[in-house]
């Protein structure tokens, strides 16, 4: 949302497409990270008490309702994104659409290497395998968590100006949590703790979505996808390579 | 849903009474140590199938019976997925079932309103309040507690924690059941009302009213409901719920009930 | 009655538990002593079901328990403690055994439940919830769990740790009650001081590195070579 508001409100003024997006990115990068911080950062200092380890949960949906109910949709610019068609045989996309998708891919190969090669991404890893043995080793929790925050979001942000790009997307929508829904059925049926997994599933679902009749039909293929997922391969098609290992084991 | 030839007091008990029965189920299944972000879609299939059952001349009891099992059934199926998955797992494909709220669709109409009143949802509300608490202290409650507190445990004297899981959330997609089917009965009933605001309410009601009891959950409904018909909060009583909630979870995550607990134990 | 034959566990290639055998009767007390990572709780882990094994085999009261689930050993007769107290936080300590002794029967188990907490110095801490409990208490309510589950295999990881001289002596007493009392029950208990079960067991067996390096009772245990260079170092020979 605070993305495609970003991309509206450059392309209002008549900015390049390529200011327009860098200035989403960045909007939607701050916007997760102040999410963060006001919600989840709270909700996991005191991850005991009643509600346990579920606390974190309840407070990002909460915040993820609220944000779906108080912020407006922002308006799309059509007259500057549905500008430039590119026809291929009898196919055509919009342009934009086409960088877009590019842009995406570039995006998801630097996401890789940056967490397969870089200190952060080290760093990244060693948290999520074993929170207290990281800390112990010197990884930081908190500066670790903001930096996922502002990058997660980035992408998060990148997503939905590659969407809204698109045409027709937000025709139909009921609810903005459709996103978070396709979100997560590609992760969990892509493989858990793996970006490969994740590109795959993302792709399975996209693939079932856009055969979808209605938009609606597609989230409910996203759903059940996901549900199938979680009750036959739990751990996804292609987890990472330790939990592969552990099943062998 | 919308106020609709109802007036306040009654619309005040209607909420209370399905909030309060969707707010038990995700404490049945809180309590064993998972949160069920999508059990209002329970409530959306019951009342699907009731209104469409009533629509074409099925008598209301036939069709409220329908309904509940078909919540039942589809909440049996679910658990039987999900519930030998890990926590964030659990969490995640419980909001698979946003796709069926988002789907699911439901008759309107005047011959549905004929057999709607309020005392009837607030009766079962309460009931299931009773018999939640009674639950809770029998041997199956205990265990499921049990699984919740700590499962390794619990499997070590002789606990099945799948089996556990499987039974909360399938009492619990029934008891939204229930309020699903009797909210087909609602005048004014709307179908939208269970995308993903039913969810919140409900969580909203076991978060406001603590998870230490059966009773947390009603007490929960009640402050969902006076938001939801309150001049100054019925207009947005989403949102207000979902930013009570939030804060809730944060400041006071033991709900109203914990407060009372904490100055009995002075 | 715990019968492990050349039992051995890996995770990730690491051999965790490498041709362990243990028996354990009716009426014995065995103890399971070694350095941390020897492979004491990994042992109590396969053998209530948590670890699957990769050869070998454990039974229960002459009934193979390979590949079950952990609920479903403990329903075939084996309780266990853990290193951690591993309580259920928000029930109260009566609540907690009466978890343990709900596989006996509803009718009896709140007596049953009672009486062990009575054994172990608990009774007026029945009502008390888990935090407000001390270490010594947790650790007592954890084996009051185990005990009231009346199953017939006790195995019990680290019972000893956190007990004060008259908590140790009183749980001595009870554990040596419980392997002697009418038909017996078979206790293999676990402890990294050696000296806190010294008067306790029958026979001992010495773990190291995932292997069983000694059998026989304490004294032969103690006094083995191989058990001294693993403890000591073979700097002691010198």
């Amino acid at each position: 949302m605070a993305a495609a508001a970003a991309v509206s409100w450059f392309l209002a003024r008549d900015q390049p497409i390529w200011v327009a997006a860098v200035g989403g990115i960045a909007a939607g990068a701050i916007a997760g990270l102040i999410a963060d911080r006001i919600v989840l950062w709270p909700a996991r200092l005191r991850s005991g008490g009643p509600l346990g380890a579920a606390r974190p949960s309840i407070a990002g949906l909460a915040a993820l309702a609220a944000f779906g109910v108080l912020a407006p949709e922002p308006e799309r610019p059509t007259h500057v994104l549905s500008a430039g068609i590119i026809r291929i045989a009898s196919f055509g996309a919009s342009k934009l659409t086409l960088e877009g998708t590019i842009v995406s891919i570039l995006a998801i190969v630097a996401v890789v290497l940056i967490v397969r090669s870089t200190r952060y991404g080290l760093g990244l890893r060693a948290l999520g395998s074993n929170t207290p043995a990281a800390r112990a080793a010197g990884v930081g929790v908190e500066p670790m968590n903001i930096r996922t925050a502002l990058l997660a979001s980035a992408c998060g942000a990148l997503a939905a100006i590659a969407l809204f790009s698109a045409p027709d997307y937000f025709a139909g929508r009921s609810t903005p949590f459709d996103l978070p829904l396709a979100g997560l059925a590609a992760v969990a049926l892509g493989g858990l703790a793996s970006i490969p997994g994740a590109i795959i599933g993302g792709f399975v679902i996209a693939i079932a979505q856009v055969f979808a009749p209605t938009a609606d039909a597609g989230d409910a293929v996203a759903a059940a996808l996901l549900l199938l997922a979680i009750a036959v391969v739990p751990r996804g098609i292609l987890p990472a390579t330790r939990l592969r290992e552990a099943d062998r084991a | 849903m919308t106020q609709h030839e109802v007036g306040p007091f009654a619309e005040l008990l209607w909420r209370f009474g399905i909030v309060g029965l969707i707010g038990l189920g995700v404490w049945l299944v809180l309590r064993c140590g998972r949160v069920m972000l999508g059990n209002a879609a329970f409530a959306a299939i019951a009342a699907a199938s009731t209104a469409a059952l009533i629509a074409r001349g099925t008598p209301a009891a036939v069709a409220i019976l329908a309904g509940i099992v078909a919540a039942a059934v589809c909440g049996a199926i679910f658990g039987f997925a999900a519930a030998r998955t890990g926590a964030a797992a659990f969490a995640i494909a419980s909001l698979s079932l946003w796709a069926i709220e988002l789907s699911v669709r439901a008759p309107t109409g005047d011959a549905l309103h004929s057999f709607g009143s309020p005392a009837v949802v607030v009766a079962a509300a309460i009931a299931a309040g009773i018999g939640a608490w009674f639950y809770a202290r029998s041997g199956s409650g205990r265990a499921a507690a049990a699984v919740g507190q700590d499962e390794r445990a619990a499997q070590g004297v002789g606990i099945d924690p799948i089996r556990e899981r499987l039974i909360a959330v399938t009492l619990g997609a029934l008891l939204a059941g229930v309020a699903g089917s009797l909210s087909a009965l609602y005048p004014g009933f709307d179908i939208t009302a269970y995308r993903l605001h039913g969810d919140i309410a409900g969580l909203a009601a076991v978060v406001f009213g603590g998870v230490g009891s059966a009773f947390g959950p009603l007490l929960g409904a009640v402050l969902v409901a006076i938001a939801a018909v309150a001049p100054l909060t019925k207009e947005h009583a989403a949102a207000v719920n979902a930013v009570a909630l939030l804060a809730a979870t944060i400041v006071l995550p033991g709900g109203v009930l914990s407060i009372f607990w904490r100055a009995a134990r002075r | 009655m715990i019968d492990v034959r050349e039992a051995a566990v890996s995770f990730g290639g690491v051999k965790a538990l490498d041709n362990v055998s243990i028996i354990c009767s009716l009426g014995q007390i065995v103890g399971v002593v070694g350095p941390s990572g020897a492979g004491k709780s990994t042992l109590f882990d396969a053998i209530s079901g948590r670890h699957p094994l990769v050869s070998g085999s454990i039974s229960i009261g002459g009934a193979t328990i390979d590949g079950m689930a952990p609920q479903v050993v403990a329903r075939r007769g084996l309780a266990r403690t853990y290193q951690e107290d591993r309580l259920f936080t928000s029930m109260t300590v009566l609540d907690n055994v009466f978890a343990g002794a709900h596989l006996v029967g509803a009718m009896h188990s709140e007596a049953l439940a009672r009486s062990v907490l009575e054994s172990l110095g608990l009774r007026d801490r029945a009502n008390a919830h888990v935090w407000e409990l001390a270490p010594g208490e947790r650790r007592r309510v954890a084996l009051a769990r185990a005990i009231a589950s009346s199953a017939k295999a006790l195995v019990l990881d680290e019972p000893l740790r956190s007990l004060d001289e008259s908590e140790l002596e009183v749980v001595r007493t009870v554990l040596r009650g419980i392997a002697n009392e009418s038909g017996g029950r078979a206790i293999l208990i676990s402890d990294r001081d050696v000296d806190a079960i010294a008067g306790l067991c029958d026979r001992v067996v010495a773990l190291h590195a995932g292997k069983a390096i000694a059998h026989g009772t304490f004294d032969e245990v103690v006094r083995d070579v191989d058990v001294r260079d693993a403890y000591l170092g073979v700097e002691w020979r010198q």
